[in-house]
């Protein structure tokens, strides 16, 4: 028994490495690659422009990352993006404090109506955020009047183009926000319940635990890390355009996550992963453009390393049981 | 509170045996929402060996322990927070011979140790063998009670009898 038990760990070990440690190995595979075959790759400035458009994704993706740990999945972060996004100019009249802590109660409410529904009323999470996937970004384009508007407040130009010891602040944000996540699943109680929800929500609520209060918590934060996403989308755009910002990005948070190595069943949330797997389809992205090859290439790319990446978590179900 | 089916509603699978069993006491090991490892590693360590629960390190997934040292892993988590009542519900299912009698040791144990606890269970031993009251149930309905000198196998079967239970 314990040898049979010994060599199906063995026989999935190395499914097991490839699936905790494949998407750095990718991510530097990718960089080899291109510093041999992509004139101009190895330069600080090709660096800045890809941690710049990866950052709006990483935030977006860890947020993901918490609610896929809970066995959930929230469909609706891109039209929270948007939701943001046309809320800034609506209140930057109120100074650019006054638009941050709108667009934050923005992104507050959609997480409530997110985590009422999954939490308390037991709708599934991919129809609970469903909803907010379909409505927020319609809402959205009411608010802005189907408008890109542009924005000049200088404070919010600078949080979009500036940057801090060569360090951009919208890279920086991602560092912050990835440092804070990191915190809260390995240091904090929260971290503790919200994975043990995942692994067994039945046995969380027979221990004790606040589940319904962590699903809650969780998706509030996912739709927060999404409005500051639609936020640092907007600066750096220098305008707001609920119709563009946020599109396609539940798609590439959930892709980040899962190549990341977070499995959907939940139970568990890799956020150096994470920010990884975020690198890693930007690096992909980058890599196609440099090379001419067209964006649905990149697509294509892009659905093949899902599929990889879902096929070596199943890999390891086979053999965990 | 010990469940009735483990897999299903005791065990975290894929935790540590360490995450599995400071999980009901986590308020308690915490200051301000952060999580003192030290002292979750120090409680884990005293409730494996004292319950003898035999994993590789308390960082093994509880998925790949035996039914009886997961069993044991949830009756930590629950002692780790100090309980003054255990509900047990169905303690020995489906875990080796060895195990359950090194379980319903523990429970002897406890009880000697001033610990209330509610055992259910659906085997006549265990219940004859741990129990210093019985209360025979069926159909939601108490239909019979035993104490002291009752608690015996024959007790416990005319009991079942007169209330009506088929065994």
């Amino acid at each position: 028994m314990s040898a049979l038990t010994l060599d199906r760990v063995r026989g999935g070990d190395w499914t097991r490495w490839l699936r905790d440690n494949g998407v750095y190995v990718a991510v530097v595979g990718l960089v080899l690659f291109n510093a041999v075959a992509t004139s101009n790759f190895m330069t600080v400035d090709n660096f800045r422009t890809q941690l710049i458009q990866a950052s709006p994704v990483v935030v977006v993706a860890l947020g993901m990352a918490l609610v896929i740990g809970t066995e959930g999945v929230d469909l609706s972060v891109g039209a929270v993006m948007a939701l943001a996004a046309a809320l800034v100019p609506l209140y930057l009249g109120y100074g650019l404090a006054g638009a941050v802590a709108v667009v934050l109660v923005g992104g507050l409410l959609a997480g409530l109506i997110n985590g009422s529904l999954v939490a308390f009323v037991g709708v599934q999470p991919i129809v609970a955020t469903l909803a907010l996937f379909v409505g927020g970004r319609g809402l959205a384009l009411v608010l802005a009047d189907g408008q890109l508007k542009s924005v000049s407040d200088p404070t919010l130009i600078n949080l979009g183009s500036g940057s801090l010891f060569g360090l951009p602040y919208i890279v920086l944000s991602a560092v912050v926000v990835s440092i804070l996540v990191g915190f809260l699943v390995r240091r904090t109680t929260f971290g503790r319940q919200l994975v043990a929800v995942g692994g067994n929500r039945r046995a969380s609520e027979l221990s004790g635990l606040p589940v319904r209060r962590t699903l809650l918590a969780t998706y509030v934060l996912c739709s927060l890390l999404a409005a500051l996403a639609g936020l640092l989308a907007t600066a750096r755009l220098r305008a707001s355009d609920p119709s563009s910002i946020g599109l396609l990005y539940e798609l590439f948070a959930i892709t980040a996550v899962v190549v990341g190595g977070t499995p959907l069943s939940g139970g568990k949330v890799r956020v150096l992963g994470t920010i990884a797997g975020a690198l890693l389809m930007q690096l992909i992205d980058a890599t196609l453009i440099k090379h001419n090859i067209s964006d649905s290439w990149s697509q294509m790319a892009q659905a093949v390393i899902i599929l990889a990446a879902v096929y070596v978590q199943l890999g390891r179900r086979g053999s965990g049981s | 509170m010990l469940p009735e089916d483990r897999k299903a509603e005791g065990i975290i699978p894929d935790l540590s045996v360490r995450d599995n069993i400071a999980l009901a006491a986590l308020p308690r090991l915490s200051r301000a929402g952060l999580v003192s490892d030290a002292r979750i590693d120090e409680l884990v360590a005293t409730f494996i060996k004292r319950l003898s629960i035999k994993a590789a390190s308390p960082h093994q997934k509880v998925r790949d322990l035996s039914g009886g040292n997961q069993q044991k892993v949830v009756l930590a988590r629950w002692l780790c927070t100090e309980p003054k009542v255990l509900l047990l519900d169905e303690p020995t299912r489906g875990i080796d011979v060895g195990a359950k009698t090194e379980v319903q040791g523990l429970v002897a144990d406890l009880a000697r140790q001033g610990l209330a606890i509610v055992l259910i269970s659906s085997e006549m031993e265990e219940l004859v063998g741990g129990s210093s009251r019985i209360v025979v149930m069926h159909d939601g309905a108490t239909v019979g009670e035993l104490h002291g000198d009752q608690v015996t196998e024959t007790g416990l079967t005319s009991a079942l009898a007169h209330g009506g239970v088929g065994v």
